[in-house]
């Protein structure tokens, strides 16, 4: 085991945030170190690399004034930990996890790894629950299922930051207590005004109550970038498993983080992949997103919500392609739709939630709604078709069932994705219903003749 | 080996001992294909790694193969599964590791006399793991990063797939099934073209496909099988002499459809001769009948051969009159307003695997249907 030892005069560089020091004591890789300066400040670190004679130190702090005479180093026997307590909801966190709203310091029930430990798949149960987002795309078509990971692609310009302010606030659990649900927030990199908003609307909403905050402002560091969500999913795996409530993590913009990562990498001087970005982006997403999830015997569930803008509106770009691989499916917001004024602007094709038949039908929401959603996709898919030959050769050359089709998209956009105020399962179902009327009989393919019958036709009395 | 999807035992079919790839990029469909691979592939064992890959995936494998029912042996379908986890937060170095063992374990049961099928979801996350650790140890980066060895690696890995006569004389094999996951969709990355080189299946999972939810969402176009020639002895000695020629026909009816789809967009669906609006209905009728096989669905999730030759019988005759017709001057327009249409599209949910007798009745109700078949709607006479 290793001692909590205080190291004198062992630093012999300082580059940015790296500290090179000799290895003049037993000390385990990835360990937390609190660097003293002559200057009388503390400041957070830990150890990022180890041989034989030195260690490197990744300071979390700003180095600026920092000497190599008077510098000491404290290191601990133990990785970086978080305090972990009840009284955490309500409160606003900054990177490394200390309060920044002013109150007191969190009473801790239990320290923490921040980096979490992986959950063994056999011990993980199936997410099956459904939340209801009020937001007809999602709920209807790529339902959010309690302890999934689902992340919204987006793009600078586009309304991303509402939207996920508008899901923290309505998200709810069908036939669950309120207060057994709660929402961590995760900024990273994110501006003062974003921030401020997401509080005050959550503030407004009566939301704050059961909401924790972390904020990594865009000016601060880029290794505490690395290092808020891991806070942060801390946090939220003590309200979730420890405590055992619903808890909901919005994180917001991993694009930031992947880029402070690249960032952190080319400072160690490792071997760059693609765009630059260290190989092991994969590895180290995957770690951040993988700790969603539920647990056999436990109340409590995780789930994500990332939020990433593509950077050139590129779903290929490295950032999207790798979280698209990870995480069970993806909500894309698309510029076209923003700029007809369709709010909220999700391009539902490419959208998709893997856990959607997990979670939704019999039992879980409705028995026709798995049908419906996939009768809406075909026909919206053969919508879009239509109107790209429609742009080619004009709307009146187009055969009967095409022109159908061609109107179904328009009630499809106007009656189902565009939303004014938040809708529930039900009166999204109705709007999906409604939306098919007037497709012809015979192309209704993923519809049982029954569904079509009961939902459908008028009924005969009537 | 029998799988249970239309799309493959029809149209690319896989050996026993034989190798195939899946590649796809995300949300097109390559993990719920593996699954539905594991469960319904008549092999003795299954061998599933999942390398890299979703912990809820593995969960949910773990959650649902005690409850399915092998249709073989009535036992439970966990029972003739190995499964091999690695998600993807878990270390490099055993992600490495995985595929050999998962190969190992295969080759365990191969040596039994047993019929192993292994699904590798997803050996690009392998192959990034060797990237990861070959960066790690400073060793010169080839393509796109990958060490130079990448193609001698997944070659000894895919000729590990085999059909042996064991020592005691029986007969055992092993299938291999490895998903690749390339960035952004692109075929042309270094593990996919390696890939490809060393196997005799390649299943090319289309994106556009998956966005319409059309699964399994195999582009039939793209993808290949080398093992068709060798199998077509094996339809001929289940009952289906015609298999070779009855491929064919689907095949080049869809290679058709893609030509004359380009056409459409530029002159119109209805500026085309009445044979070629046809080959487009009947095309639209062979993936909505034929090839779109839901795995959530209770009936339609495994499709016996038998079952897969009757409906493919079904479809070819419903062809047959319709070109027929076509040429008697039957205007196109008036067979896509046909009843039975809407009963041929759903084929697949609407006759069970015991409804094999029903089934056959159906060409009979097609001929019927165009026997009264007139070329003006009623309604206007």
């Amino acid at each position: 085991m290793f001692a909590d030892l205080l190291l004198e005069g062992a630093v012999t560089r300082i580059e940015g945030p790296l500290l090179f020091a000799e290895r003049a004591a037993r000390v385990g890789l990835n360990a937390a170190v609190e660097i003293l300066g002559s200057d009388g400040g503390a400041r957070l670190g830990r150890v990022a690399a180890l041989d034989e004679t030195s260690m490197v130190i990744e300071v979390l702090q700003p180095t600026a004034g920092l000497g190599l005479g008077g510098t000491r180093l404290r290191l601990r026997p133990e990785p970086l930990l978080f305090g972990v307590g009840p009284n955490m909801l309500g409160r606003v966190f900054d990177s490394l996890g200390r309060p920044i709203d002013g109150g007191p310091p969190v009473s801790a029930r239990a320290r923490m790894r921040i980096e979490g430990l992986a959950i063994n798949p056999s011990w993980r149960a199936l997410p099956r629950d459904f939340i209801e987002t009020g937001v007809s795309a999602i709920d209807l078509m790529n339902s959010l299922v309690r302890g999934q990971k689902l992340p919204l692609f987006s793009a600078g310009g586009l309304p991303h930051d509402r939207l996920a302010t508008e899901i923290a606030q309505r998200a709810r659990l069908r036939g669950e207590k309120p207060e057994e649900f709660a929402i961590v927030f995760v900024g990273m990199g994110v501006s003062h005004d974003t921030a401020e908003q997401f509080r005050r609307a959550m503030e407004s909403s009566g939301a704050l109550g059961h909401t924790v905050m972390f904020l990594n402002l865009a000016d601060e560091p880029g290794m505490q970038r690395l290092l808020t969500p891991r806070y942060a999913l801390t946090a939220a795996e003590y309200l979730a498993f420890v405590e055992g409530r619903h808890v909901l993590v919005i994180m917001t913009d991993m694009t930031n983080y992947c880029e402070a990562l690249r960032e952190v990498s080319t400072s160690h001087g490792e071997i760059p992949g693609r765009k630059g970005y260290p190989g092991y982006m994969y590895s180290d997403l995957a770690a951040l997103y993988e700790r969603a999830g539920c647990i056999r015997g436990r109340a409590g569930t995780l789930t994500q919500l990332p939020i990433l803008t593509m950077p050139g509106d590129d779903i290929g770009h490295p950032i999207p392609d790798l979280t698209g691989y990870i995480t069970e499916g993806q909500i894309v917001l698309d510029r076209e739709l923003d700029r007809r004024g369709i709010y909220p602007p999700i391009k539902v094709l490419p959208s998709l939630s893997r856990l959607m038949d997990a979670g939704t039908g019999e039992g879980y929401t409705h028995a026709d709604h798995p049908a419906l959603a996939h009768q809406l996709f075909a026909a919206y898919a053969r919508a879009i078709r239509v109107r790209m030959l429609a742009s080619v050769m004009g709307e009146q050359g187009l055969p009967e069932t095409d022109r159908s089709f061609l109107a179904f998209g328009q009630r499809f956009e106007d009656g189902l994705l565009r939303q004014a105020t938040s809708r529930t399962l039900e009166q999204s179902m109705d709007a999906g219903w409604k939306a098919l009327k007037g497709l012809p009989r015979s192309e209704l393919t993923r519809l049982s003749n029954d569904q079509i019958k009961r939902h459908l036709e008028e009924p005969a009395d009537a | 080996m029998i799988t249970g999807q239309r799309i493959l035992d029809t149209l690319f079919p896989v050996a026993r001992g034989g190798r195939a790839t899946l590649p796809g990029g995300f949300g097109t469909g390559k993990t719920v294909l593996q699954e539905a691979l594991a469960k319904w592939c008549d092999a003795d064992v299954i061998v599933y790694v999942g390398c890299g890959e979703r912990g809820n995936e593995m969960a949910e494998v773990l959650d649902e193969f005690p409850q399915l029912e092998d249709p073989r042996s009535g036992r439970p379908l966990a029972e003739r599964t190995v499964i091999i986890a690695n998600t993807s937060n878990m270390p490099v170095a055993a992600r490495e590791a995985s595929i050999y063992t998962a190969i190992s374990v295969a080759e365990y049961f191969r040596d039994q006399g047993l019929h192993v099928a292994l699904m590798a979801d997803s050996t690009s996350r392998w192959a990034e793991a060797l990237r990861e650790v070959s960066g790690r140890l400073g060793e010169l980066p080839g393509e796109a990063g990958y060490p130079a060895y990448l193609s001698s690696r997944l070659a000894e890995f895919y000729e590990r797939a085999a059909r042996v006569k064991t020592l005691s004389g029986q007969e055992g094999s092993v299938t291999i099934i490895g998903a690749v996951s390339p960035p952004a969709g692109d075929f042309s990355e270094p593990v996919t073209l390696h890939t490809k080189r060393y196997v005799r299946c390649f299943w090319a999972l289309d994106r556009q496909r998956a966005q319409a939810r059309f699964y399994p969402a195999i582009h039939p176009l793209q993808s290949y099988s080398a093992d068709a020639d060798a199998l077509a002895s094996w339809w001929k000695l289940s009952g289906n002499p015609d298999w070779m020629t009855q491929r064919q026909r689907v095949l080049a009816l869809l290679e058709q459809q893609s030509h004359l789809e380009r056409m459409a967009r530029i002159v119109g669906r209805d500026a085309l001769p009445a044979q070629q609006q046809l080959k487009l209905l009947c095309a639209d009728l062979v993936n909505e009948g034929f090839l779109r096989q839901s795995s959530f669905s209770m009936v339609d999730r495994y499709c016996s051969p038998a079952r897969q030759v009757a409906m493919l019988t079904v479809l070819l005759h419903f062809m047959d009159r319709a070109e027929a017709a076509v040429q008697a001057g039957m205007p196109p327009a008036r067979l896509a307003e046909m009843k039975i249409l809407r009963q041929l599209q759903r084929l697949g949910e609407e006759f069970s695997e015991a409804d094999l007798k029903r089934l056959s009745l159906l060409p009979r109700e097609i001929d019927y249907e165009f026997d009264v078949l007139q070329p003006v709607p009623s309604h206007v006479r």
